[in-house]
């Protein structure tokens, strides 16, 4: 097996510029962008960051591919969402449309700020529904969504768990369970999920969100171009419901599935930095979308 | 749209600091109304990035900001946005390397960059795990420093028992520093099996740092030391205790890093001696986990953090 590199030795091909930037709200928004010195393409991609934890441990993945992309002439966007990373505000007062605002914001600035012509949204898990939803509300026809969240009500319930394993470590019991937590949340209280506050609102708006939804609208836009990737253990254990949304959808939607540990989950004793079979199949497929109009 | 609509906030600077062949970015918080000129450094707990588990960092800065403290936050290294990268399969190697000491060189042109470009007057260095231990590393080679005001700070090695030297494959915890001199692992029959040999042969295995670690844990039994005690910084925190820098250690009580604390400071008289000549150096949080993760956790650290530094620098 191959020693993975873990690390893109491309840096030479861009250079970086970071910077705040105002979102809708006139609030600060942390960017960095990598732009390639030699400069072939006016096409940019936007990395939309997944959710709570898993955006900390998937930061040097998107570090590693936004360089990647510079040293292939692509202009790249890494940015945080308000209420998260380097960015204004809190957590627990960013809902899920406050994020995509902000990739609609990121999206106007980096085009106007670089001229470019063409923008691709690249997300990861949440990030990915959050970039198919800013997609939906944009001119934006080329996305690449990385293992998105099938069902966002389910995927937020599924976090609720992290709250129980702390109340057993600091009161040796479950003391609410997963209902009860949800009866606080409706009240207007915060659930903590390894320190980020979970709210109501979120909850609220998972359903518009989900993969499903998004994918009903986004059909009906014409010219739309979906690289759907299935990351997963075992590669003879595909996820089925991607699996059908590419069969339903074969015009728009190219399903690509891939074997890697999740490495945005915390836990996992493997490091991961530079997935690289994930980074070439997605560079291929832009490619190959981009070729006709680079 | 136009530079001055994307001008960088005024109370938050992004740095970058060009240490050749590496490239290291930070935030800078500047506060409005600065009490004296102290800086505090955090750095990056672990592998993770300056932002720090559920923000933590950003958090703890912008308090201290509102309190008059300039603070940076900021990537080594391989980590966030700094360049390089480690090559390294498991996170346990990568920890292993940052408890050896990885990021102390980068850490003092750090330290001594920040406070030269600031002017500032103290240097506190600070972090979560793997980030107070870079800084008290950093404060035992550095007389910029002050201070140092560390949380969750690591005793014990990750990597010891990595799974290359494992009597299972797949690679267990490593144990307690006070449980494992009593069940030490002869390398030897390690190496006559065929598994380590094939793993060798077909690249899964970073011969260098392992061979790193073999001449370490050889090292360690001829001097009948504990091989899974990190004696460099268990050096550093008695050279430091013994000093005239400021020094609080801050652990949560359900940190398995204080369990390890504990067995070291009892087995190592030195240590036991200088902790007990610094009364109150030690705080710790009740019911606390690693990452400090229920606002009642964390508003009781920010507490002991902010009065701390107020006691160290303002109000003696």
């Amino acid at each position: 097996m191959k020693r993975p590199s873990n690390m893109i030795r491309a840096q030479a091909g861009s250079r970086r510029e970071a910077f705040f930037f105002p979102n809708a709200e006139g609030a600060n928004l942390f960017g960095i962008a990598h732009i390639p010195v030699k400069d072939s393409k006016r096409v940019g991609v936007i990395l939309c960051s997944p959710f709570a934890e898993e955006k900390l441990n998937s930061h040097r993945v998107f570090y590693n591919f936004a360089n990647l992309l510079a040293s292939r002439s692509f202009h790249v966007l890494r940015f945080d969402y308000w209420g998260t990373g380097d960015s204004d505000g809190d957590f627990e007062r960013a809902t899920l449309a406050s994020r995509v605002q902000d990739i609609i914001s990121a999206n106007e600035l980096f085009k106007v700020r670089y001229g470019l012509d063409i923008i691709i949204f690249v997300g990861l898990r949440l990030g990915a529904n959050l970039a198919l939803k800013a997609a939906s509300l944009t001119e934006t026809s080329y996305c690449i969504a990385w293992a998105p969240v099938i069902e966002v009500y389910k995927y937020f319930f599924d976090l609720l768990r992290i709250n129980l394993s702390t109340q057993t470590l600091q009161f040796k019991k479950i003391v609410k369970k997963r209902g009860d937590l949800l009866g606080d949340l409706k009240a207007g209280r915060f659930v903590n999920i390894d320190g980020y506050n979970l709210t109501w609102a979120l909850f609220e708006q998972a359903e518009e969100y989900s993969l499903t939804n998004i994918l009903n609208v986004l059909n009906g836009n014409e010219g739309f171009n979906l690289f759907l990737v299935d990351i997963v253990k075992n590669i003879k254990r595909p996820n089925r419901e991607l699996n059908q949304f590419a069969e339903q959808w074969p015009k728009t939607i190219a399903l690509k599935i891939i074997s890697l540990p999740p490495f945005w989950k915390g836990g996992i004793p493997q490091y991961i930095g530079c997935p690289e079979s994930l980074f070439e199949y997605s560079l291929s497929w832009m490619t190959q979308k981009l070729n006709p109009v680079s | 749209m136009d530079d001055s609509e994307v001008e960088p906030c005024v109370m938050t600077q992004i740095k970058r600091f060009d240490f050749l062949p590496h490239e290291i970015f930070g935030i800078c918080h500047v506060p409005a109304q600065a009490i004296g000129r102290t800086g505090v450094i955090l750095f990056c707990p672990g592998h993770q990035y300056r932002v720090g588990p559920h923000r933590m960092y950003v958090k703890l800065a912008r308090l201290l900001e509102q309190n008059g403290f300039y603070v940076l936050r900021v990537d080594s290294e391989d980590i966030g946005d700094s360049t390089g990268g480690f090559n390294c399969q498991y996170l346990h190697e990568v920890h292993g390397l940052i408890q050896r000491g990885k990021f102390v060189k980068t850490a003092r042109k750090i330290i001594q960059t920040f406070k030269k470009e600031y002017s500032l007057k103290k240097i506190v260095v600070s972090g979560l795990c793997g980030g107070s231990l870079t800084g008290l590393l950093a404060a035992r080679k550095c007389r910029d420093v002050d201070a140092v005001l560390a949380f969750g700070l690591p005793l014990a090695y990750s990597d010891v028992s990595g799974h290359i030297f494992m009597t299972n494959a797949g690679g267990a915890a490593p144990k307690t520093a006070g449980e494992s001199s009593s069940s030490p692992i002869s390398f030897f029959e390690k190496v006559r099996k065929r598994d380590l040999w094939k793993k060798i042969l077909t690249g899964q295995i970073n011969i260098p740092s392992k061979l790193k670690l073999l001449r370490e844990e050889v090292e360690k039994k001829l001097l009948k030391k504990n091989p899974t005690i990190n004696y460099k910084v268990v050096k550093a925190l008695v050279y430091l205790l013994n000093s005239d820098r400021k020094i609080k250690l801050i652990f949560s009580e359900n940190d398995f890093h204080l369990k390890n604390f504990r067995a070291v400071v009892d087995s190592i008289p030195d240590l036991k001696k200088s902790l007990t000549q610094r009364s109150g150096c030690i705080f710790i949080i009740k019911g606390a986990n690693h990452i400090i993760s229920l606002p009642e956790w964390e508003q009781e650290f920010h507490k002991i953090f902010l009065d701390t530094l107020r006691f160290w620098f303002y109000e003696t």
